[in-house]
């Protein structure tokens, strides 16, 4: 069996996608013999400038704008054999990976964490290898172990997994196929850039609200306190749906998965959804009224407290 | 205009206590005790649906809401708050096993697909993006495969153009998309800005709210003989327990003054 990775070209952190394939197939795909990648985007010039590779030979499909119709069209008359074809872990990878799983009487996981093989008889005394796939479920509570039981084989795999430096060079572009017009259902579309979500993925210092902090007024002294620890403000999935700030601001399954060398907890309960969000952090703190609540043994330091008085000391003593 | 909205009921698994979550050899959590609550992207794509009616008032459209959910009878309650919210039909296929639907979203698509073709058709299908238990997050795309119609993700807002067409928003790396779009089409509901569905009236309740639902068998609909392409095997708890230290002291000032001076303040230098 070999295997593809299945490249967003269109995604603004392809690099970093891509690293992430190369990291997966070195931890679990060592011995599978590695075919082409193919990558969507806007043109091979696109990839061209990237510089960096995983596979020596790639097939672009093309389009000026992503659709996934078009793409599933160019990927799926492309697909003559079965085998294992890794998406990144974008939106699009995702929706891609079970509709070209579906399209091709084959089977998809999303969010795949890990892989292994094993081998199986087929009944006829020969043995045929059997892909299982681990990932997270009951919103990052537990784990679960799934098998793949038709070719072909197609995951997206989970945010946050270990990457691996690229090659040096570009891909050889053994084809392209052009995808123009394939979106019939838009009459028309715009992009409206956003504010960013204040570089969460990349902060080093995270102060993090939950349903606890009660509302926007206590929001504010948030605020300042992140302001005077050099801290982005991140909030769970409750503070969010109350509004108290916006989703981009959101961190967990949902949201932005970070990893800061700090993160500070207040007023969160610590769900297992969002902690998933959290977990890659060096050090956590958790402040929390409520001992009992799962986030004080998920932290590194607790404080079973009201977050007000402590934000505002913090505060002080950061002027 | 016809528009299904496809919601699951799931428990609230913040009230799972620790040891059920270490169970092993067990292919599903017994989460029955639980409190029953909206899957929350689900949540979000029926306050939109909502919210797109409200828009419509005063212009040449009209919006029939229904809405669809697979699973036990106590969720019949919450296809009752939706009639006194307005939606105009609710239906529910009968499966009482929590664990038959968890891990199973090609049953579920087909279920879905078959209440479209023989019950009632529809020209937008929306759902929410993943369930909380489940995690699959392939219905909707299921969906737009098996009637081949095209499918636009991460979904945050809908306006009203005309009976062919909708303004649909979607969140996207970096911004949003804004999109005119032909229908039919399958929308999958992300992180909507408005994500609690509103609370119906008492009166809206007494009036609305005791129309019964449709039940059908999920034998009719075709879920029976759907054999899923991947298959649980295992469920293994996680521990993600540290070493926490618990700061004491006798006020929330000293507290902080003690967490600042002996975990952070070297860190944050540090940066």
């Amino acid at each position: 069996m070999r295997y593809h990775f299945v490249v967003n070209g269109y995604a603004d952190d392809v690099l970093r996608q891509m690293e992430e394939q190369m990291g997966f197939a070195q931890k679990y795909l060592n011995g599978m013999e590695q075919g082409e990648a193919i990558i969507y985007c806007r043109s091979a010039e696109d990839v061209q400038k990237l510089e960096r590779h995983h596979s020596k030979e790639a097939v672009l499909i093309s389009a000026r704008e992503y659709a996934p119709e078009a793409v599933l069209h160019g990927l799926c008359d492309r697909i003559a054999d079965g085998g294992l074809y890794i998406f990144g872990n974008d939106d699009a990878g995702t929706e891609l990976s079970v509709r070209m799983a579906a399209r091709l009487s084959g089977s998809s996981v999303t969010e795949a964490e890990s892989l292994w093989l094993s081998e199986e008889s087929a009944g006829d005394g020969e043995l045929i290898n059997k892909i299982h796939v681990m990932k997270m479920v009951y919103a990052n509570h537990m784990e679960a172990a799934f098998v793949m039981e038709r070719e072909p084989y197609c995951i997206s795999l989970a945010r946050g997994a270990a990457s691996q430096e690229l090659r040096m060079g570009s891909f050889v572009i053994k084809e392209e196929i052009s995808c123009e017009n394939m979106a019939e259902h838009i009459v028309s579309q715009e992009f409206y850039p956003e504010a960013l979500a204040g570089g969460l993925d990349e902060a080093k210092v995270i102060l993090a609200a939950g349903r606890g902090v009660k509302n926007k007024e206590n929001m504010a002294v948030i605020d300042k306190t992140a302001r005077g620890l050099k801290a982005e403000v991140a909030v769970s999935r409750p503070a969010a749906m109350n509004a108290w700030k916006p989703m981009n601001r959101l961190i967990g399954v949902s949201g932005a998965m970070v990893g800061p060398e700090v993160c500070i907890t207040a007023g969160v309960s610590g769900a297992a959804a969002f902690y998933a969000g959290i977990e890659k952090s060096k050090f956590i703190v958790a402040i929390n009224t409520d001992e009992k609540a799962p986030i004080m043994k998920m932290a590194d330091v607790a404080i079973v407290d009201d977050f007000l008085p402590i934000m505002e000391e913090l505060n002080n003593i950061c002027k | 205009m016809k528009i299904l909205g496809c919601f699951k009921v799931v428990p609230d698994l913040d009230l799972i206590v620790e040891e059920d979550w270490n169970i092993e050899n067990h292919l599903h959590i017994d989460t029955g005790y639980a409190k029953l609550i909206w899957n929350c992207f689900d949540e979000g794509a029926l306050e939109m649906m909502l919210r797109l009616s409200d828009l419509s008032e005063g212009l040449n459209v009209v919006y029939k809401l229904s809405a669809l959910t697979i699973g036990r009878q106590k969720t019949e309650s919450f296809l009752k708050t939706l009639y006194a919210l307005g939606f105009s039909e609710g239906a529910r296929i009968c499966v009482e096993e929590e664990e038959e639907i968890l891990f199973s979203p090609e049953m579920i698509s087909e279920g879905i697909a078959n209440y479209v073709k023989k019950i009632e058709g529809q020209d937008v299908i929306l759902t929410g993006i993943q369930s909380s238990d489940g995690n699959n997050k392939m219905t909707p795309y299921l969906l737009a495969e098996k009637f081949g119609w095209p499918c636009i993700t991460q979904v945050i807002g809908l306006e009203p153009i005309d009976e062919e067409q909708l303004k649909v928003t979607s969140q996207v790396s970096g911004g949003c998309i804004v999109r005119k779009v032909k229908t039919p089409c399958v929308l999958a509901t992300g992180n909507a800005p408005c994500s609690y569905l509103r609370i119906p009236t008492l009166k809206a309740k007494m009036k609305l709210g005791k129309r019964p639902v449709t039940r059908l068998m999920p034998e009719d609909m075709g879920m029976s003989e759907t054999a899923e392409s991947v298959r649980v095997t295992a469920l293994n708890p996680i521990n993600r327990k540290r070493n926490t230290v618990v700061i004491e002291a006798d006020s929330p000032q000293e507290k902080a003054r003690c967490l600042y001076e002996k975990y952070l303040k070297e860190r944050l230098s540090e940066l």
